[in-house]
């Protein structure tokens, strides 16, 4: 009875555990192709990472820099080699970035030349040696296997002939080891395209699964490959090939798994076999038992019977491939398999007769719980308890996670006696488990380290995955726009349904009463048969759509501006112009852009001028001055420049924008206004200029009129020496005609007339050249001149300016001038200068005639020198003096002091604009009131117009 | 007796120079040491930090002073540092009125000149330089096939015939100071800063300009593919940090502390940091 009990026990237990297990392995066969593909994918993924970092290699400004340098036909010793440096620490910082399950993804990175030979690398040594490659015409990427590197090179062209290579060396070790970990020995990544059939990492026997009747897709040269040794260290019985191909490399992917990992068939199947001879060997005892006609000999062969049974039961439990152990109602181990204590770590000796508790991870309570069901009251009619899970406890303290069935043992009067417990050891499903968890966690932060929302949709534009920035995003505009997130996720949806249908890229707008926001997408179809149809990602834009308007209307009222807008580089080269600009220029915008802005020079400022001006943008100044520039005819402009430094993110300067306000209309118009004044003056000069010539007239007039009245006497003994020329013999000797010439000399007062009238003559000269010297002045004074500036004697036009306004100071001042000779002639207006002095002047002598109201005389002092780089005028009075609180105001348009009438307010506004605008100079003025004052002019010998603000 | 008369010149100017010229007790008393520099190359950046500015730091640390940068000109630096007008005459000097003296040292890449040397103490080398002839990338001028360094200064020297050169007086990049000025060429004497004389060159305001090796370096790199050095127009030469000559223990205590910065491997981190490319061109120089 006994052994049908056990019979039947060990029946049920093995029917159940055959069919647990089948449905496992049928899970964990799943699992593994899942994996395989995923690995694959994930190939892919650092495939197109490698294509993309290679060819931002082959394009760096480094690379790119050191071959135009070398074409250029730089050498090492001289600058060359600092611009390979640079390309080495290039590949070093990109080698340090490109990291591949904390290693580096590069094994070596190197710039070869047309033969292969390395310009440099990173590492600078070790590794191994980069792979010659073929010349090819095409700019497309080789990628080449061997001997257990993967090489990537892509030629570097300049124009249309290729100068070098970037190569990058990757290790299949390090990809296995990346993409399987401790895995990696089951794998196998394969370059299909490779001509010698390499299979990476080396060393696998596919000739043995071959042999052992596995079917490949591929062909048999194929699985002609690897090695019989590298089979055989993996002790594999039954293997089994699992694979996936990538599909837009030419590379598979290979596993190899033992079957009994994977099936678990042959346990079973033993089992079956075993219980099959247990069970005809119990009916044949029975038999023979029947047939048995001694009682005692009954009971000795039942007895023996049942000791063969429970030795055949022992066996078949410590045979039994998976755990298996049977304790008392103590709980103390009574039976114990093998593989239970190969398990452990212990021997059987060791175990039997021991509690269960210390051999299991659990607490006891719970150990206890499961064991002692049937002494539990709520199990009392649980015949068996099913995938329990507990881990088993082994000797070195590491857990091994089991599913656990248990079942009561019983005697043969049916009365429990113990447990019967089998164990199946789940680690390697629950580690695979755990894998796949990690790929998916994986995957998962690849999804939210995306910037922007991510969707996987099906056919019908179901969402069947998400990312985290999808759901923020969606929270983010339901928020801001007010609008339920489940009705816009629908209008989204929608939109891209109608958009997509146009193109796989685009912009769409969601509108709502809170405003409108814009939406980027970028979808890609699903090429593998899966439910994801396609792939979108949505970026929000609203913000770079507006910025885009605001672009688009700032450069609107720029290519509207009435000023003219230039953009350069920091060398100067155009890079925008706008409509004022063109139109000032003359140019097109096509004949400016790329043109430096030396094109516009004409020739009117000094190189100085220049140096100055691109001095002050390079310190990264603002420069405002004025510019004469050369239109495309040939022909002067004058603007009012403003440029300033355009930086980037970083500070650094990129560009500089030049603001010009045409002032040629402006500038004439002033000429035109300064000539007014100017004749203004000249009118007002008039009387006194005209009084001035008057007294040289007056005494020219009083000698003329004395000459003529001399005259008169002269001629009659001009008239006696005729006579006596035409007659010489009628008068020689004749006393009468003598006495007739001397009367008429005295009468003459002949002495008188040949001593005054040279003197008469000297006086006449005199009052002439006086008249001539005023004439002079007042035409150099009144001279409209031009815009153009000229090499300008300022003394004389001092003296002129002192000739002309004579008159205004002479009774009143004295005027005393102090000239250097030495004064180096200054690059001016000289029209402009007129205007200032005979303001100052004017001003002055009306200063001291306000003082001395006619009594006695003042003082007027006109200096010139030259101090350093610069030509110092002063104009000095001993006038009334500027009060304190008027002198700050002094340079003010229509600021005046003098009486209604008396002055316009102008004057000294026009110096200085005159001085400091027109001219780059200064003026100040120091006054004493009573005492006098003092104008100070400096005027730069080489004017820089730098007025920095 | 021309060296004779430069010396009492020299003697007089320290006795009559205005400001505070001191030597190694002062600075120590007074606690804070005076660094004199130029913004140049990478030397001394202007964004306060540079080869030499962290160099005389550390010194200043290890003198247990203050460190205190006082930025000058090429045109003024000497003068700043012995208080006279200094103009250079050949490889002599001419002294002319009193000025302030504002530092201790000069420390921004400092190359040794004859006359530089009449009116400074230098301290050991501290880095390499050489003069190159530079043009921009626009130039016909082929750089020459290096030989030796004999023999590549002479061919240098050739390509400068009726081209106009561009040259900075008061530094290392005069052309009158080498025996090259014999040739052919027209110098351009440059206003602005030393930085400025490569965008110079490719505006067109000279065809060709010197330039040494340091500037060169961050020019390649500044202006990847648009500068072409053209070869050498001197022979290696040095950098050191000037001192006055009446401050001789000051040099004492700083070539000292250099000295050990050097055999510590510590000073070459620093070149390198700074000048990367500097150990290839000059292996011999960074050795300890």
């Amino acid at each position: 009875m006994a052994v049908a009990s056990l019979f039947v026990i060990v029946a049920i237990l093995l029917a159940v555990n055959f069919q647990s297990q089948r449905a496992g392995q049928l899970k964990s066969q799943q699992k593994v192709q899942a994996d395989i593909v995923d690995s694959g994918q994930q190939l892919t993924f650092i495939f197109d990472h490698l294509h993309e970092s290679l060819a931002q290699l082959a394009s760096s400004n480094e690379v790119t820099a050191f071959f135009k340098n070398r074409a250029l036909g730089m050498s090492m010793n001289y600058g060359l080699r600092a611009s390979l440096n640079n390309v080495r620490r290039y590949f070093q910082a990109m080698m340090e970035l490109s990291q591949l399950g904390g290693g580096h993804l590069y094994l070596q990175i190197g710039l070869l030349d047309l033969s292969g030979e390395p310009f440099t690398r990173w590492p600078e040594r070790g590794g191994t040696d980069f792979l010659r490659v073929l010349a090819d015409s095409e700019k497309q990427i080789q990628r080449s296997s061997k001997e257990g590197f993967l090489y990537l090179t892509l030629p570097i062209y300049g124009g249309a002939v290729s100068q070098g290579y970037v190569q990058v060396v990757i290790s299949y070790e390090a990809l296995s080891s990346f993409l399987f970990g401790q895995q990696r020995d089951h794998y196998i990544i394969h370059d299909r395209n490779i001509g010698d059939h390499e299979i990476f990492p080396v060393g696998r026997a596919l000739d043995e699964l071959r042999n052992k009747g596995i079917a490949s897709p591929y062909d048999a040269e194929l699985l002609n490959l690897g090695l019989h040794r590298a089979w055989e260290d993996l002790g594999l019985e039954v293997p089994l090939l699992f694979f996936a191909d990538l599909e837009n490399y030419p590379f598979s992917i290979y596993r190899l798994e033992e079957a009994g990992d994977i099936y678990n068939q042959i346990a079973p199947l033993v089992l079956q076999l075993i219980l099959l001879l247990f069970s005809v060997t119990v009916i044949g005892f029975s038999v023979r038992t029947v047939r048995s006609s001694a009682r005692n000999q009954v009971l000795n062969d039942s007895l023996h019977e049942v000791e063969k049974a429970r030795q055949e039961a022992d066996s078949v439990i410590k045979n039994f491939l998976d755990s298996l152990l049977v304790v008392d109602k103590n709980l103390h181990i009574t039976r114990i398999n093998k593989a239970t204590c190969d398990l452990l770590g212990y021997a059987e000796s060791d175990l039997i007769g021991k509690s269960i508790m210390p051999f299991f991870w659990e607490p006891d309570a719970v150990v206890e719980r499961y064991f002692g069901f049937p002494e539990q009251p709520d199990f009392k009619e649980t015949r068996e308890l099913r995938n329990i899970e507990l881990s088993f406890l082994d000797r070195k303290g590491i857990g091994h996670p089991v599913s656990v069935n248990l079942a009561r043992l019983k005697n043969d009067q049916g009365e429990t006696v113990g447990v019967v417990a089998g164990a199946k050891d789940v680690g390697q499903l629950k580690r695979a488990l755990q894998k796949t968890e990690r790929q998916n966690t994986f995957i998962e932060n690849i999804l939210n380290i995306i910037p922007g929302g991510l969707i996987a949709l099906g056919e019908d534009f179901t969402i069947l995955r998400r990312n985290r920035i999808f759901d923020e995003l969606l929270e983010h505009w339901s928020h801001t726009f007010q609008l339920d997130a489940e009705k816009l996720c629908r209008d989204i949806l929608l939109s891209l349904a109608q958009n997509i249908a146009d193109n796989n890229m685009g912009v769409f707008c969601i509108s709502s009463p809170s405003g409108d926001f814009y939406i980027e997408y970028h979808a890609s179809d699903s090429r593998q048969e899966s439910e994801v149809h396609r792939v979108v990602f949505l970026h929000d834009v609203t913000k770079r759509q507006q910025i885009e308007a605001s672009r688009r209307l700032q450069a609107t009222v720029l290519e509207q501006s009435s000023e003219a807008v230039m953009v350069t580089d920091i060398k100067g080269i155009i890079q925008y112009v706008n409509d004022a600009a063109q139109k000032i220029s003359g140019y097109s915008s096509d004949e400016l852009l790329g043109q430096k802005t030396s094109q516009f020079k004409s020739g009117v400022h000094g190189k100085a001028y220049y140096q100055k001006l691109w001095s002050t943008l390079l310190d990264g100044q603002f420069w405002h001055g004025s510019l004469t520039n050369k239109k495309k005819d040939g022909s002067l402009f004058e603007v009012e420049s403003r440029i300033s430094p355009v930086r980037d993110e970083q500070g650094e300067m990129t560009h500089f924008v030049s603001l010009w306000r045409d002032v040629s209309q402006e500038h004439a118009l002033q000429r035109q206004l300064l000539q007014a004044q100017k004749l203004e003056a000249v009118g007002q000069l008039a009387a006194g200029v005209a009084h001035e010539i008057n007294t040289p007239i007056q005494y020219i007039q009083n000698n003329v009129t004395f000459f003529q009245n001399s005259f008169a006497g002269i001629n009659h003994l001009l008239d006696d020496v005729q006579r006596m020329l035409q007659a010489p013999e009628t008068v020689a000797g004749n006393p009468d005609w003598q006495q007739l010439v001397k009367a008429h000399a005295e009468e003459c007062d002949l002495d008188f007339l040949c001593e005054e009238i040279p003197q008469g003559l000297e006086d006449a000269l005199e009052g002439i050249d006086h008249v001539a010297r005023i004439v002079a002045a007042m035409k150099e004074f009144s001279h409209p001149g031009g815009s153009e500036k000229v090499s300008t004697d300022l003394n004389r036009v001092i003296e002129s300016t002192t000739v002309v306004t004579r008159n205004e100071w002479k009774y009143v001042a004295e005027l005393k001038t102090e000239l250097a000779v030495d004064l180096p002639l200054l690059v001016c207006d000289p029209g402009a200068w007129s205007q200032v002095f005979l303001n100052l002047i004017t001003n002055s002598a009306h200063a001291i005639a306000e003082k001395s109201a006619g009594d006695g005389m003042g003082q007027i002092l006109v200096r010139s020198r030259k101090v350093d780089d610069e030509v110092e005028l002063q104009i000095t009075d001993s006038g009334s003096g500027i009060a304190a609180e008027h002198q700050e105001r002094i340079f003010e348009p229509f600021f005046t002091t003098k009486g209604v009438g008396k002055g316009t307010g102008q004057g000294l506004a026009i110096v200085y604009d005159l001085v400091v605008n027109k001219h780059g100079g200064t003026i100040v003025c120091s006054s004493e009131p009573g005492q006098g004052t003092t104008f100070t002019i400096r005027i730069p010998l080489n004017p820089q117009s730098d007025r920095r603000i | 007796m021309k060296r004779i008369s430069i010396l009492i010149i020299i003697l007089l100017s320290i006795f009559v120079s205005t400001g505070n010229a001191r030597d190694l007790a002062e600075i120590r008393q007074e606690g804070v040491l005076r660094h004199l520099g130029v913004p140049y190359a990478n030397f001394v950046t202007g964004q306060g930090d540079g080869l030499s500015v962290e160099l005389i730091q550390l010194f200043a640390q290890s003198l247990g002073v203050k460190y205190e940068y006082v930025e000058t000109s090429w045109k003024n630096v000497i003068n700043d540092l012995v208080g006279q007008q200094v103009s250079p005459d050949g490889d002599q000097v001419k002294l002319s009125g009193a000025t302030p003296v504002r530092g201790d040292l000069i420390a921004n890449g400092l190359t040794l000149l004859p006359w530089r040397q009449q009116v400074l103490d230098y301290s050991i080398p501290t880095f390499p330089t050489q003069v190159w002839l530079v043009t921009s990338s626009a130039s016909a001028v082929h750089p020459i096939t290096p030989q030796d360094e004999a023999a590549d200064i002479a061919a240098t020297s050739r390509l400068l015939t009726n081209s106009k050169l561009l040259g900075k007086q008061n530094t290392c990049l005069d052309p009158a100071l080498y025996p090259f000025a014999g040739e052919n060429f027209t110098t351009v004497y440059f206003q602005g800063n030393l930085h400025d004389m490569v965008p110079a060159v490719m505006q067109g305001e000279a065809d060709m300009t010197l330039l040494d090796v340091p500037d060169a370096l961050v020019a390649i790199n500044l202006w990847p593919g648009q500068v072409k050095v053209l070869g050498p127009l001197s022979a290696q030469q040095a950098m050191g940090v000037g001192f006055r000559k009446d401050m001789p223990e000051l040099k004492r205590a700083f070539n000292t502390f250099l000295s050990g910065l050097q055999q510590n491997g510590e000073y070459q981190e620093l070149v390198r940091k700074y000048y990367p490319d500097v150990f290839d061109y000059y292996p011999d120089f960074f050795r300890k």
